[in-house]
């Protein structure tokens, strides 16, 4: 009967609705001439493939109401669900104000008081399969890669051409196309192109959608530079425009720079017509691709009534602390429209596995193996206690229940110490690096499984107290490894605000 | 000679600016047969490529409100090949001017939309296969396009945005059209010509049809489309209007440049085809002629 409640209250919810109110978001979503919604210019591009998503959805609700059946339930929540997103791009694109950093400061002090949860019987529910996670099929270290293929993303290519070049958020970034089809890409540098693609892996094998990021080793990609305003790019213009932008020095990410040959044109039929023109390589990167078949909304919004009670959203708080991730602003949620449907995914996971956060001088750093605690749980019988930090908190994770993050800690048992080893292949850090990042995670899993009283499928060695060579001692990095292979570093703290110390 | 080496020197520098499409209109000579095959017109190849059939049901008030306002509002059916109809439903205004973008809004998803639990699909292949629009789905179309007046589907948005009712709106005319399409082009290895200097296309690679990308010594200067349509009055009847034209459509870049292939082209058309540029849809053409005949 319990579970019934919520059914109650979204039809008795769902018959106040009013045609005139659904028109009124469809004409918000569809007609150009609407400028402003719930207080917001409206100034985002409505794309083609949203438009036709809402109009077919509008046309549901139209057809509901000449059947008497009016509202459609699916088509109310999907309405709902595109609105908000659509509204809270422009939010998202207004960017991080002062206050938003208080707030993030904030919470980032509160959450270890914040993410305690009091034992209770786990009514063992598990999680729908909707747009916002299915349970993923074994082998779950393939998930990331059936995701992407599924999504029609090809990154089998060693060339890009720079597209414009536009500043936004912290972590250094330019636009690209791939040559061979005109499908945009962003290359990202810095401290989260290992720890971003793990993550997002890590993520897609526990069933939640996620975007694409791959890790490319040196010498991995070529970028050509094309041109701005008819003018050949120059190393320097890119050089700068990183450093305006994001205060980061390209220079040392830099491996190479040279100049498309006839004999490269003869091995490379796709640099026919570029024979002169600049390209770099680079001591590593990560790519992430915008695929033509996925349009993107804006955030999926986890505080959504419809979502709020959502199991796989509240669940993902585990998840989320398990592998550390610190930077879980709504802003990095996402809706999408494909050929299939709406698509809610994780996005920018990449501050995780380990941050460092200062507040004087302010600067931030993800995947520092050192800073990923041994320890995630702390249980004294009657609450567990997450050594977690965030900044942000959705009032979701705050509702999450013991049974919400017992789900959870179910789906992270299933993977295993093969997947793990797999995914961890991808991060294109060193060798003694991505073990001790097997034995932390292994570690921090274990903890999340004892606490939730789930057992365990797999059989996996883990070590503590972890020696590597001179490189880690006593399971911790006591070295840097190679600055000129790893320039954003690995060991040391300075990160992106104080431009990795270069 | 020159004349043309000094306009292709002078814009092949110019950017492309992002306006729509630019695209004319000629009608054709009642005598001139639809040509299927490849053919050279001065320098410029036409290249045959999609056949289409559509049928075209107009709607209008019985005074012409949407004549008078220059719309023209049509459910389409058409085939490519053997595809099955696709079925849509456009709102276009007319050209103000010759070669003057015109306002396109359309819905394509048509297989859902009822009325009166009729689907409309079915309404269209009944006229479409009685060519004529019987009283009753007459009426239930009016009654489908009142009932959508405010809805979010573009051509009514549109409808809207012009204070434009859709009540009162009935099938007027029903045009059946043979469409040829051709790309227009010229073959660097054909023949000698002033055009050869032409530099390459600067249009997205990727916008481009495949066929080029496998004939690189062709360069897309055009598309162009050739529609011979007979027009009844909606309710049917063995009065025919026949309407033969042309639409050509510029795809070259800089887009300056392809404005000047057109014009070349423009004077080829109306001196050795003897066409006419014209300006007026072919909605228009047919339901001024129906109008005249009932007066």
């Amino acid at each position: 009967m319990k579970r019934l409640w919520p059914l109650f209250f979204l039809s008795l919810s769902a018959q106040a609705l009013t045609l005139e109110e659904s028109r009124s978001r469809c004409e918000v979503l569809t007609n150009t001439d609407v400028k402003e919604a719930e207080g917001r210019k409206l100034t985002q591009e409505r794309k083609p493939v949203m438009l036709s998503f809402v109009r077919d959805t509008c046309e549901q609700q139209e057809r509901a109401f000449d059947a008497g059946n009016f509202p459609n339930p699916v088509a109310w929540d999907n309405l709902d669900l595109i609105y908000h997103s659509f509204i809270d791009r422009h939010r998202v694109e207004a960017g991080v104000g002062l206050l938003d950093i208080l707030k993030m400061g904030l919470t980032h002090d509160l959450s270890p008081y914040l993410l305690k949860f009091n034992r209770a019987p786990d009514d063992g529910r598990p999680a729908e399969s909707d747009a916002f996670w299915k349970s993923p099929v074994a082998p779950l270290s393939e998930a990331f890669e059936r995701q992407w293929k599924a999504a029609g993303v090809d990154p089998d290519f060693s060339w890009l051409r720079l597209d414009k070049l536009e500043g936004k958020g912290s972590v250094a970034k330019v636009h690209a196309d791939d040559l061979r089809n005109g499908e945009r890409w962003l290359i990202k540098w810095g401290d989260e192109i290992h720890s971003d693609p793990v993550a997002s892996r890590i993520f897609a094998s526990l069933g939640f959608n996620v975007d694409f990021p791959f890790h490319r080793g040196t010498g991995e990609l070529r970028l050509l530079l094309g041109r701005q305003a008819k003018q050949k790019r120059t190393v320097q213009q890119l050089v700068n425009f990183i450093y305006n932008s994001y205060k980061i020095n390209l220079s040392p990410f830099i491996q190479q720079v040279s100049t498309v040959t006839d004999e490269m044109i003869a091995i490379e039929p796709l640099l026919r017509g570029r024979e002169g023109e600049t390209y770099l390589t680079f001591t590593g990167l990560a790519l992430e691709p915008r695929p033509s078949s996925e349009t993107r909304l804006g955030p999926f919004m986890p505080d959504l009534a419809q979502n709020k009670s959502r199991r796989s959203v509240r669940g993902a708080l585990l998840a989320e602390m398990w592998i550390g991730n610190w930077d879980t602003k709504t802003d990095n949620t996402l809706l999408t429209l494909t050929a299939e449907g709406m698509k809610a995914s994780y996005s920018d996971l990449g501050v995780s596995l380990g941050v460092r956060i200062e507040k004087f001088p302010r600067d931030l750093k993800g995947g520092l193996v050192n800073e990923l605690g041994w320890d995630l749980v702390e249980d004294d019988g009657k609450e567990l206690r997450f050594l977690a930090r965030m900044n942000h908190l959705p009032e979701a994770w705050r509702q999450a229940t013991w049974s919400d993050l017992a789900w959870m800690a179910k789906q992270i048992a299933r993977l295993g110490p093969d997947d793990l080893r797999e995914i961890l292949s991808h991060s294109g850090w060193p060798a003694e690096v991505r073990e001790l990042y097997f034995h932390k995670l292994a570690e921090r899993r274990r903890q999340i499984l004892r606490a939730f009283q789930v057992s365990d499928p797999h059989t996996w060695q883990i070590n503590r107290q972890l020696n590597i060579g001179d490189v880690v001692k006593n399971g911790e990095l006591v070295r840097e490894p190679d600055l000129t292979l790893y320039p954003a570093g690995l060991w040391h703290t300075r990160g992106r605000f104080r431009g990795y110390g270069w | 000679m020159v004349r043309i080496l000094l306009l292709l020197l002078s814009f092949n520098v110019l950017a492309a600016t992002n306006r729509v499409e630019e695209q004319r209109k000629y009608v054709v000579p009642a005598d001139q047969p639809l040509p299927q095959e490849t053919f050279l017109l001065g320098d410029f190849r036409f290249w045959p490529h999609d056949v289409y059939l559509a049928e075209d049901l107009y709607f209008d008030s019985p005074e012409g409100v949407l004549t008078q306002a220059g719309l023209g509002l049509r459910i389409r059916r058409v085939r490519k090949g053997n595809q099955p109809p696709a079925y849509v439903i456009q709102l276009k205004s007319e050209m103000e001017a010759p070669g003057a973008a015109r306002i396109e809004e359309e819905e394509r998803n048509l297989k859902e939309q009822s009325v009166a639990g009729v689907r409309i699909v079915d309404i269209i292949e009944r006229y479409v296969a009685q060519r004529g629009v019987s009283a009753a789905d007459g009426a239930l179309l009016s009654q489908w396009l009142t009932r959508k007046e405010s809805s979010s589907l573009a051509p009514f948005q549109e409808l809207r945005r012009r204070q434009l009712k859709t009540k009162g709106l009935g099938p007027v005319v029903l045009g059946y059209s043979h469409r040829q399409r051709y790309h227009i082009l010229i073959d660097r290895n054909e023949r000698v010509s002033p055009l050869l200097l032409l530099r390459d296309s600067e249009k997205n690679e990727l916008m481009v049809p495949a066929v080029f990308r496998k004939n690189p010594s062709w360069v897309w200067l055009m598309e162009g489309s050739w529609d011979e349509a007979r027009f009844i009055q909606a309710s049917g009847g063995k009065e025919e209007f026949l309407i033969k034209e042309l639409e050509i459509e510029n795809k070259y870049r800089p887009r300056e440049m392809g404005t000047l292939l057109l014009n070349k082209l423009e004077s080829l058309l109306v001196s050795e085809r003897g066409m006419k540029v014209g300006q007026e849809s072919k909605f228009f053409r047919a339901r001024q002629y129906f109008l005249k005949d009932k007066r």
